[in-house]
């Protein structure tokens, strides 16, 4: 018998807190980790959450991936801290390294980077002030 | 003013006898001594910024005994006259790494361990690292990543060599 391990689902960003709600009622209780990945000539920004569970035994298998594509202009997307406070801590990452904004944290100053720093430094776009100049 | 009270006349004569006292201490004979004594004192402050901390914990084992060159490990910033910059310093460490170089009496060194001290190493060209030479005085790079124990011992050899040839700077008041 094969049973999945990795489920992959694609949703638009404005809906992503109706099917976050909808997934944590099947019984998938923390977020492991929030990634984003920056596409230069596309024009967008790919928001992934991974989402598993601790009490459910058979879905503890299971690495269900939430995906969204965001405006690279402006990237906005509502905070799913009110269902998993587990992903606090890696939304502020992903704000503070990408840029992208996420309504409903509660804090939104720098968390790794120091508070004067200028830019996103994980987008594809950003420019290393010593690059070039040394060897 | 501490001297309040006082008559001026013994106030000008401690002022000129500490004076003189200046100028022979950095005279030949004494200053020899001087400099032998700080090269067998030296006392590494507590400071780890990154993984070479394992290596440089590993010199003061016993396996490799850095205390016989007179080299002790210590917590206190204001006791100690040595900072080794462990590996990688990203922005907000360099802050905290110049505050402690800042606290530490004169005279005092800095010796930058590993790859990253030198140029970055495996975080070359990135958005958050410093390079010590460009904060503090470096007296001494040790190469390597991380480096062996050998290796610190003799960064440490060198700066005592430094130390004895070229003397340690006074300071001015």
């Amino acid at each position: 018998m094969v049973s999945p391990t990795c489920l992959s689902a694609t949703v638009d960003a404005t809906k992503i807190v109706e099917v976050a709600q909808k997934i944590n009622s099947l019984g998938f209780d923390h977020v492991k980790s929030v990634t984003a990945t920056d596409f230069l000539q596309e024009n967008k920004i790919d928001i992934v959450y991974h989402i598993s569970s601790f009490l459910n035994i058979e879905l503890a298998k299971v690495i269900l991936e939430l995906r969204t594509s965001l405006d690279r202009q402006d990237p906005k997307i509502h905070s799913l801290i009110d269902i998993w406070p587990s992903a606090e801590y890696p939304e502020r990452e992903t704000l503070d390294l990408m840029g992208v904004t996420f309504d409903g944290l509660p804090q939104k100053e720098r968390l790794f980077l120091m508070e004067n720093f200028e830019g996103f430094p994980l987008r594809k776009d950003f420019k290393i002030k010593t690059e070039g100049i040394d060897a | 003013m501490e001297n309040e009270g006082r008559p001026q006349k013994l106030t000008n004569t401690r002022v000129a006898f500490e004076k003189a006292l200046r100028k022979i201490i950095k005279r030949k004979p004494i200053s020899s001594i001087r400099n032998w004594g700080i090269s067998y004192s030296l006392w590494p402050v507590h400071f780890t910024t990154a993984c070479c901390g394992a290596e440089f914990a590993a010199t003061f084992s016993p396996r490799f005994d850095a205390e016989r060159f007179g080299v002790l490990p210590f917590v206190g910033t204001r006791q100690c006259n040595v900072i080794f910059i462990e590996g990688t310093l990203t922005k907000k460490m360099a802050e905290a790494a110049k505050v402690v170089y800042q606290q530490m009496p004169e005279p005092k060194f800095v010796l930058a361990m590993g790859a990253c001290a030198i140029d970055g190493g495996i975080f070359w060209n990135s958005y958050n690292i410093v390079r010590p030479h460009e904060i503090l005085p470096v007296d001494a790079f040790i190469t390597g990543c991380p480096p062996r124990p050998e290796g610190v011992l003799r960064g440490l050899i060198m700066t005592q060599e430094k130390i004895r040839k070229r003397g340690t700077p006074y300071p001015e008041s």
